[in-house]
């Protein structure tokens, strides 16, 4: 795990194109405090700062093929490089290290650009061809690791994080109201956007070659593909849900025994739900010494889950660390985090992970499991569930009783949206006519976060006037997805708006790499991702139980009560961790103050002030209060950080 | 609590503005306009107005009264509360 950083031009007279990198890559050392790689030729830069997980003694990168023609740097890891080592020694390439980096640059050369296509892992990777002067860039799958590009100046520039971009004074960094419309909307930007202007996300699944010419060719090689679920040729049509259980369980062994592969000790997070208590259960097969765990407690009681964490740990016999966090901590650490997320978000759960993987990191440990993703393969979200009721209504407007299958949803929240059944169905019941746009799902979603949207300044919104989010996201859904189940749908859009734009940005990598922790993602394993989409989606959402299969894939390992629980989303104190006795922290009054909203523009001071004494009388209780008030903070905070180059408050 | 409904309509139609409608251009809250079609009406939103309600008037709103037709607009809520007030008069 790593971070890393380059160009590929004569930005500045060669002599000065080291500092230039140094420039760039320091600004990553959370990323990679072992240690500092660089390659520089004419023409070329690549820069590596290294967190040392596999090959400890000789795995420094930059690294080469036998005769220096083909170069990487990398940040990830690939999970099956002992497997690929093997294959490629048999075909009589030659290794001069023990790590896993340098199978890239064998693969390369034996299969192009098809190498992508061999890896298990999560990844971002740079490969510099000398022979043909064409610079590779490649995503993982799903955007586990984060990978960002600009061009200026005539000199292509790329970095793990954007502000190394900005650190070798690529050009100013702008925000776009545009963008910042669909961070609002979505919780973050969809790949290839960024909320800056002219600074790109590398989408998950995609390869990007620069040619020798300059040519630039922005290309997929994976994506989440239900075709196998449906039609004639359905991969379990007429099979046994047994047999699938089996299989995937054999999947998971397989996927967390890769991921277990260090030469550091591995840990894991462990929320209490089914997800993680699974990934736990699992990896303790694998070792005769206890699994060294962490979790996030909350002193707010509507947050805590420390009861079913406490019951797992006991279940499993984990060595096991509790960080209690309440608001002050969330509040202090709020800017920290901006910095790392590099983006605005609309809650704070973040933090505590944060804050977490600090913890982590103080126990000696580098590497930790995470149960991210689940929801994501199997079905696991809420909005799923209410699509279904919704779609189910949908065919019966006038039915009195569909809607109220709505009621056995949110049960966990204190503010559920169920609590008054008729306004649950005025609520819900908005957007029905979307019914058959595949979109349909997150239209209650997207219609609470972007209430945002109405505090933008005129400006700004004239700026974004365009923004239609339904429009937007139906632009890039595959024309196959016409054919695929509406679980199938949602899914796919699940992934390409909040997982790879928040799950694993705002609250995946960057909350870990903040504190030089690599998260690892079993669920996410591409194997069991191709598995769980092939499968019929009621063996997933089975009624209204959720990840059916995994539940029964994981049964004989958890607690009844663990194995049977419904899911409880992973959330935190929001708007009400920025205020102590109704005064705000000294940050949040500046950068909320009506000179500071002016300054940057994005903002109406009138009603953002209005939503900020809302918010420190204590009287902001929804999600879209919270989120927008979050939003607005996180907004103000992008641009202190990045545009007007502030300092951490 | 003798309060017209003239006085009933403006505190209330403040109250959305002040509290629900932060950012929205006062002129779309007609008296008859749906809170629901102004996207400001969940469930959250609701429990802000009973806590309004029964703090400015004193009373206490009954869960089976929690209907659209009491809370969906200025014109539902106030009438509501007038009759609300009639019963206690």
């Amino acid at each position: 795990m790593c971070g890393l950083a380059g160009f590929l031009g004569e930005p500045v007279p060669g002599g000065e194109q080291g500092a230039l990198l140094e420039r760039m890559i320091t600004r990553l050392q959370h990323r990679g405090p072992d240690g500092y790689g660089f390659h520089v030729e004419p023409g070329v830069g690549l820069a590596h700062a290294r967190l040392s997980i596999i090959d400890l003694a000789t795995g420094e990168q930059p690294i080469r093929n036998a005769d220096g023609s083909t170069w990487t740097v990398f940040n990830g890891e690939i999970f099956n490089y002992v497997e690929l080592r093997a294959t490629l020694e048999a075909q009589g390439h030659r290794f001069y290290t023990q790590s896993d980096t340098e199978v890239i640059v064998h693969l390369y050369d034996r299969y192009g650009d098809a190498f992508v296509e061999h890896l298990n892992g999560q990844f971002a990777i740079v490969v510099w061809d000398r022979r043909r002067r064409r610079l590779v860039l490649a995503r993982d799958r799903v955007g586990i690791r984060p990978l960002f590009y600009r061009r200026s100046g005539g000199t292509f520039w790329f970095a793990s994080e954007m502000k190394a971009l900005f650190a070798a004074g690529t050009g100013q960094a702008t925000l776009a109201p545009a963008a910042l419309a669909q961070a609002l909307t979505f919780w973050g930007t969809l790949d290839p956007d960024t909320v800056f202007e002219d600074v790109h996300s590398l989408p998950p699944g995609h390869l990007l070659t620069i040619e020798s010419d300059g040519r630039e060719h922005l290309r997929p090689w994976w994506d989440w593909d239900f075709d196998a679920a449906t039609g004639a040729g359905a991969r379990w049509r007429g099979r046994n849900r047994d047999q699938a259980v089996a299989e995937l369980r054999e999947l998971l062994v397989d996927a967390v025994r890769l991921q277990l592969r260090a030469d550091v000790p591995v840990g894991a997070y462990l929320s209490g739900g089914l997800d993680s208590s699974g990934l736990v259960a699992l990896a303790r097969r694998f070792s005769d010494a206890p699994v060294r765990t962490f979790s996030v407690a909350f002193a707010d009681a509507e947050f805590d889950e420390r009861a079913h964490q406490q019951a797992m740990v006991a279940h499993l016999g984990c060595a096991h660390t509790t960080l209690e966090v309440d608001r002050a901590a969330i509040g202090a650490a709020f800017p920290r985090l901006i910095w790392h997320t590099e983006t605005p978000v609309l809650r704070t759960a973040a933090v505590p992970l944060m804050l977490l993987s600090a913890a982590v990191r103080a126990a000696g440990y580098k590497v930790v499991l995470t149960g991210e993703g689940a929801d994501e393969v199997f079905g696991g979200y809420d909005l799923f569930k209410e699509a279904k009721v919704r779609r189910f209504w949908a065919r019966q407007r006038d039915s009195r009783w569909r809607p109220r299958l709505l009621e056995r949803l949110y049960g966990y929240l204190a503010n559920s949206p169920v609590r008054s059944p008729a306004f649950a169905q005025a609520f819900f019941g908005q957007g029905l006519e979307h019914l058959h746009r595949p979109v349909f799902a997150h239209v209650p979603r997207w219609t609470t976060s972007a209430r945002a949207l109405a505090f933008l300044s005129p400006q700004a919104r004239a700026a974004c006037a365009d923004f239609d989010p339904l429009a937007f996201v139906e632009a890039r859904l595959p024309v196959r997805a016409g054919t695929w189940s509406p679980l199938a749908r949602d899914q796919y859009v699940e992934a390409h708006t909040l997982l790879s734009g928040y799950l694993l940005w705002s609250q995946g990598d960057r909350v870990a790499m903040a504190n030089s922790v690599e998260g690892r993602v079993p669920y996410l394993d591409h194997r069991v991702i191709e598995f769980a989409n092939a499968l019929p989606a009621h063996w997933k959402l089975r009624g209204l139980t959720e990840k059916d299969i995994l539940r029964r894939a994981l049964a004989d390992l958890l607690p009844p009560d663990i194995a049977a629980r419904p899911k409880q989303p992973y959330r935190a104190p929001d708007a009400a961790s920025f205020f102590v006795d109704g005064e705000p922290l000294d940050y949040v009054a500046d950068l909320m103050s009506t000179d500071r909203l002016r300054a940057t523009g994005l903002f109406d001071p009138v009603p953002a002030g209005r939503l900020f004494d809302k918010a420190r009388a204590g009287r902001v209780a929804g999600f879209a209060d919270n989120q927008a008030f979050v939003g607005i903070l996180s907004t103000q905070l992008v641009d202190h950080l990045f545009v007007r180059g502030g300092g951490l408050p | 609590m003798a309060v017209d409904e003239g006085t009933l309509r403006t505190e209330v139609r403040t109250f959305l503005l002040d509290n629900l409608l932060l950012a929205r251009d006062p002129a779309e809250l007609s008296d008859d306009a749906s809170l629901v079609d102004l996207g400001v009406i969940d469930s959250t939103a609701v429990l802000e107005i009973v806590v309004f309600l029964e703090e400015r008037y004193a009373f206490k709103v009954r869960e089976a009264e929690l209907l659209p037709e009491n809370f969906g607009s200025v014109l539902a809520i106030s009438g509501y509360v007038a009759r609300r007030l009639a019963e206690a008069a």
